[in-house]
């Protein structure tokens, strides 16, 4: 029996390959906290999400280390309070683009309640970074 | 005679190497899509002496939600679900005509001669101070404003009162999801009007505008000042 011709084969893998790199985005970060997103029909796709600050606050993954309380995870680190908000925020820089000037994406538990997340967006008020963007999935 | 055999070069590990790389990709991207609802915070004002003119009980529709999930709206008791009427009629109620025994906010008429003498007032204060980012904001919309009134046969329209807000107040204890679901609520009525105002003044239609492109811009801009998004956000209680 004559073996299959596999000459194709790269040619399939690699077209393969293109899809998932056009069609993907890289991951931002390994989550440390539960997000499950609160829905809302009217919310839109974030176009540009290089030039978009990521904040998620959600119940620790870890419970057993972190406990059970909401926390806030900034870039790959759980922060200590929403003070270290500020800080965090004031060292994203983009170039060509002022801090204050990049839109903060808040990816918040929807059990999470209200004062922690007041708490963050009154840290960006001080600060003066006032783009924020609820995240919410759209169904 | 012989014939020279050309050495091709061994292609069978293409595939493997491509898989690698497919993996690779697999592994360390997403595909999940970003939605969410933007949103401005209000900026934070230097102390000043100057006391805010006092609030008109008609010019604030005031949502409260409490740690248990529920709604009081202008102190009654609400549903979720008739929200959206209830913020729907606070745009509307005066639209066409103002009707005092409702409390709602009043709409006033914007002529043409009005926006002339604003824009007048406003560029004199903006050419003798050109740092006075307050006073350019306000001559731009006067600007816009002028648009509008050529929009319409009458060359004049009827405005919201500019005072006119929702208040959110919420406390420690209330949930993100039923924050959310308020913020989408107030969002969907916007749209809406939003759509209907645009179709109406042939601006297009409102879904597609680009914030990112110039012209699109300024038509959103007129839309705001048609369909203002006032919303204010009262320090929780704790």
């Amino acid at each position: 029996m004559p073996a299959v011709n596999t000459s194709a084969l790269p040619d399939i893998i690699f077209m393969l390959l293109f899809f998932f790199m056009v069609a993907t985005t890289m991951k931002e970060v390994d989550l440390k906290v539960d997000v499950k997103k609160p829905v809302a029909t009217q919310a839109v796709p974030i176009e540009n999400k290089d030039e978009v600050d990521f904040i998620y606050i959600g119940f620790p993954i870890d419970a057993d280390n972190e406990g059970t309380q909401p926390k806030i995870q900034l870039d790959d680190r759980l922060a200590p309070d929403a003070n270290a908000v500020g800080d965090w925020k004031q060292a994203k820089t983009r170039e060509g683009k002022k801090p204050m000037e990049i839109v903060t994406s808040l990816k918040v538990h929807r059990d999470v309640d209200m004062r922690i997340v007041s708490d963050v967006k009154e840290v960006l008020r001080d600060i003066n970074a006032l783009k924020i963007n609820y995240s919410a999935d759209n169904n | 005679m012989a014939r020279r055999q050309i050495e091709e070069i061994n292609a069978g590990s293409m595939a493997d190497i491509a898989f690698l790389l497919l993996i690779f990709f697999l592994v360390t991207t997403t595909m999940e899509v970003d939605n969410g609802i933007g949103r401005n915070l209000p900026a934070k004002l230097p102390p000043s002496n100057v006391l805010p003119p006092p609030v008109i009980a008609r010019n604030v529709l005031e949502i409260e939600a409490n740690s248990n999930d529920q709604l009081l709206v202008e102190q009654n008791l609400t549903q979720l679900e008739d929200l959206k009427e209830i913020i729907y009629d606070f745009y509307t109620a005066n639209r066409i005509n103002n009707d005092a025994n409702l409390n709602m906010p009043n709409y006033d008429v914007v002529t043409i001669a009005m926006c002339n003498q604003e824009i007048a007032t406003l560029q004199a204060v903006v050419d003798a101070a050109a740092d006075n980012k307050a006073a350019a904001g306000e001559l731009e919309k006067w600007k816009l404003r002028r648009e509008i009134c050529e929009k319409y046969p009458t060359k004049s329209f009827r405005e919201m009162d500019k005072a006119s807000v929702i208040q959110l107040k919420n406390q420690a204890g209330t949930s993100y999801g039923l924050y959310i679901q308020l913020q989408d609520i107030m969002k969907m009525v916007v749209n809406e009007l939003s759509v209907e105002i645009c179709n109406e003044l042939n601006l297009g239609d409102y879904t597609k505008l680009d914030p990112e492109v110039e012209a699109d811009q300024k038509v959103i801009k007129m839309v705001r000042i048609l369909v203002p998004e006032r919303i204010i956000e009262a320090k929780i209680d704790r």
